[in-house]
């Protein structure tokens, strides 16, 4: 899709979700900006705590209160701010318009109800089906879906399912109603890769076939790399760099994003060794008035420990938050 | 340093209620034969359930094997017990996957690191100050300090916390190690330097690596030989380089493709069906048969051999044994 004709779906602006601990307060999402068209995938990658999780729970606005609260920003879903709804009007938004996968698929599908009667229900609450066409509906969406045995399945409780067919159940309940964006958090992490391999394909046949939009988040670089278009890596709460996925992955132009890429094995750098960051994230709970990623570059100069760079577009179409972007873009050549 | 012969294991299936038996069995490992020779570093692939970590407790002892065979450095073990099974754990260790529950959360990671030392009497009753000054050099080996022998698990992160699993294992000097999933709970950057550590202890102490993975990236950096594990039985084993470059089990072609290693695009992908069969009284024939692109009437009726490729390379399809001819 070609900006030209892109339609924006959803606006992040300025998000900033924190947790109100007691040992201080953890700044998880502390400044996101970004922005989704309509049938766009974004994956949106980072380590454990990056913030990509909260991030995805705040659109959704399910972060729990205490001890989390979302305390700036804005967000833009189809032209309304979701953080001035009340949350009546939040609650026939989810599972209509916006809808959310999780990770652990047999933790979020109730032990004691078939999954037919799962899927239906949705459909029952946000289309006003009555439960015999809900029920049918279920099955057709399960079809679509290639779920094999599809009549079996729907009179199934979750523990008869396998992993991956609990995953398959909970996009169908996501995509049941037609949502305009789908947020899949971390949702294929917990599966085998053949099984991951295979969601993975079925997710973006849909959102062709929908023209939904699909936010994705991941920890996985090579899923982002399979399902996405573009790509944004967040680090202790920010967005670090943002651009096309190939771009990413040809030539990262932040010294984090490169980090992460020199500690992935992958077939076409066989041979060459990992070349593993030194040292651990920051706390969350660590106020620091320059870079976060300051104590483990290998760029750092005096003015990042005091001074923060902003998310800038440094080529076209290529946002990066590092003074030195074009040295890190030569750094990975040098190292690749 | 490790043969394995025809090696088995089956549970008993878990039966309905209390008082029933179930009498159909698991094949959690199901005839599978393999050798790790001295210094090889040979990686157990596979996804979950398919047996690669009952195998790797087989064989060193730590789980009874049901039928098969275990050498280990020239001596039969399949059988040892007592004193005799407890010298073996001066050869084998092992590392596990979970840094968290796998070491005592009320012993120091000094005192857990010493223990294998004192077990094993390799240092006198009484020669506490020279256990201590092998418990720190053992730490400074993996990268920690004498400082963290006096620490608790839980003041340590999960890749320190598998580091003191690693000078554990390493305490005895054994000659082969068994590494169960060890970076699979790590995030990228410390899993990065972990597995550089084991390239480095490797190539200094010359052992031998039994690595066992779900990671395909992780068996290709690590690894000289690999096996492939699909339901309890072995698929494909070969050196990395031709195994990667040319797969031959569609099992392990579908893995590669879908592991994601090559860029491109999931449309230029195979993908497969279904979800692995249950390991329970598994149907006859060829495992793989209710998933494969190619799957014919003989294999469903009879199980695929081994064939030899070049190189010790080798596939357990029919499509290899000559009695089945790819479709399309």
């Amino acid at each position: 899709m070609s900006t030209a004709e892109a339609v924006e779906l959803l606006r992040v602006e300025g998000l900033r979700t924190h947790f109100f601990t007691r040992h201080g307060v953890a700044k998880a999402v502390d400044g996101v900006d970004f922005s989704l068209a309509k049938g766009e995938r974004l994956g949106l990658v980072g380590e454990s705590g990056s913030g990509k999780s909260v991030t995805a729970l705040s659109i959704m606005r399910l972060v729990r209160d205490p001890p989390g609260r979302i305390v700036g920003g804005r967000i833009l879903f189809e032209g309304q701010d979701l953080l001035a709804l009340d949350e009546a009007a939040m609650r026939r938004l989810r599972g209509s318009r916006l809808s959310m996968i999780f990770q652990d698929p047999i933790a979020y599908l109730d032990p004691v109800m078939r999954v037919g009667d799962w899927i239906a229900e949705t459909l029952m609450l946000h289309r006003g089906l009555g439960r015999k066409p809900a029920l049918t509906e279920a099955l057709r969406i399960l079809r679509l879906l290639k779920v094999p045995s599809p009549e079996e399945v729907v009179h199934a409780y979750p523990f008869q399912l396998s992993g991956g067919m609990c995953q398959r159940v909970l996009i169908a309940t996501a995509i049941a109603t037609e949502p305009a964006l789908v947020i899949a958090d971390e949702a294929t992490s917990a599966l085998d890769v053949t099984v991951q391999a295979s969601i993975l394909k079925t997710l973006t046949e849909l959102t062709e076939t929908l023209g939904t939009a699909l936010l994705l988040t991941t920890h996985n670089m090579l899923v982002v790399r399979k399902a996405c278009s573009r790509v944004m890596v967040m680090y202790a709460g920010r967005v670090v760099e943002s651009c096309a996925t190939d771009n990413l992955f040809q030539a990262p132009l932040h010294p984090y994003t490169i980090g992460l890429l020199n500690s992935v094995p992958a077939l076409e750098s066989i041979g060459q060794p990992l070349v593993p960051m030194a040292g651990e994230p920051p706390l969350p709970t660590d106020t620091l008035p320059g870079c976060a990623f300051y104590a483990r570059c290998p760029l750092r100069q005096s003015r990042c420990q005091v001074e923060r760079p902003p998310l800038q577009e440094v080529r076209p179409g290529r946002w990066s938050a590092c003074f030195f972007a074009e040295q890190a873009g030569r750094m990975r050549h040098a190292a690749g | 340093m490790l043969q394995v012969e025809n090696l088995t294991k089956h549970y008993p299936a878990r039966g309905r209620g209390l008082f029933t038996r179930d009498p159909r069995r698991v094949r959690a490992v199901d005839g599978v034969s393999f050798e790790v020779k001295a210094g090889e570093v040979v990686a157990v692939v596979g996804e979950s359930g398919c047996g690669k970590s009952t195998l790797g407790r087989l064989a060193i002892r730590l789980l009874e094997p049901t039928s098969g065979s275990i050498r280990l450095g020239g001596t039969d073990i399949t059988s040892l017990k007592g004193e005799a099974l407890r010298e073996i754990r001066l050869t084998a260790q092992i590392v596990f996957q979970d840094p968290f529950g796998s070491l005592n959360p009320r012993m120091t990671v000094g005192a857990s690191i010493a223990y294998p030392l004192r077990v094993n009497r390799l240092f006198g009753r009484a020669d506490g100050a020279a256990i201590a000054r092998r418990v720190d050099e053992l730490l400074e080996r993996v990268g920690l300090n004498a400082a963290h022998a006096r620490r608790l698990p839980h003041e340590l992160s999960g890749g320190q916390r598998q580091r003191v699993g690693i000078a554990r294992a390493i305490a005895v000097n054994p000659k082969l190690l068994v590494l169960d999933e060890p970076v699979a709970a790590l995030d990228l950057s410390a899993q990065a330097r972990v597995l550089n550590l084991f390239k480095e202890l490797q190539r200094e102490m010359g052992m031998a690596y039994l690595f066992i993975t779900h990671d395909l990236s992780v068996a290709e950096y690590m690894a000289d030989r690999i096996l492939v594990m699909y339901a309890g039985k072995l698929v494909e084993t070969g050196g990395r380089l031709a195994l990667f470059q040319a797969p031959r089990h569609p099992y392990t072609q579908a893995l590669f493709s879908a592991a994601m290693l090559r860029s491109g695009r999931a449309s230029e992908e195979t993908i497969l069906e279904g979800d692995p069969p249950s390991p329970i009284d598994p149907l006859p024939g060829c495992r793989f048969n209710t998933r494969c692109p190619h799957a014919g009437e003989v294999c469903r009726a009879a199980e695929p051999a081994m064939s030899a490729l070049d190189d010790g390379h080798g596939a357990a399809c029919h499509l290899l044994t000559g009695k089945l001819r790819r479709s399309g």
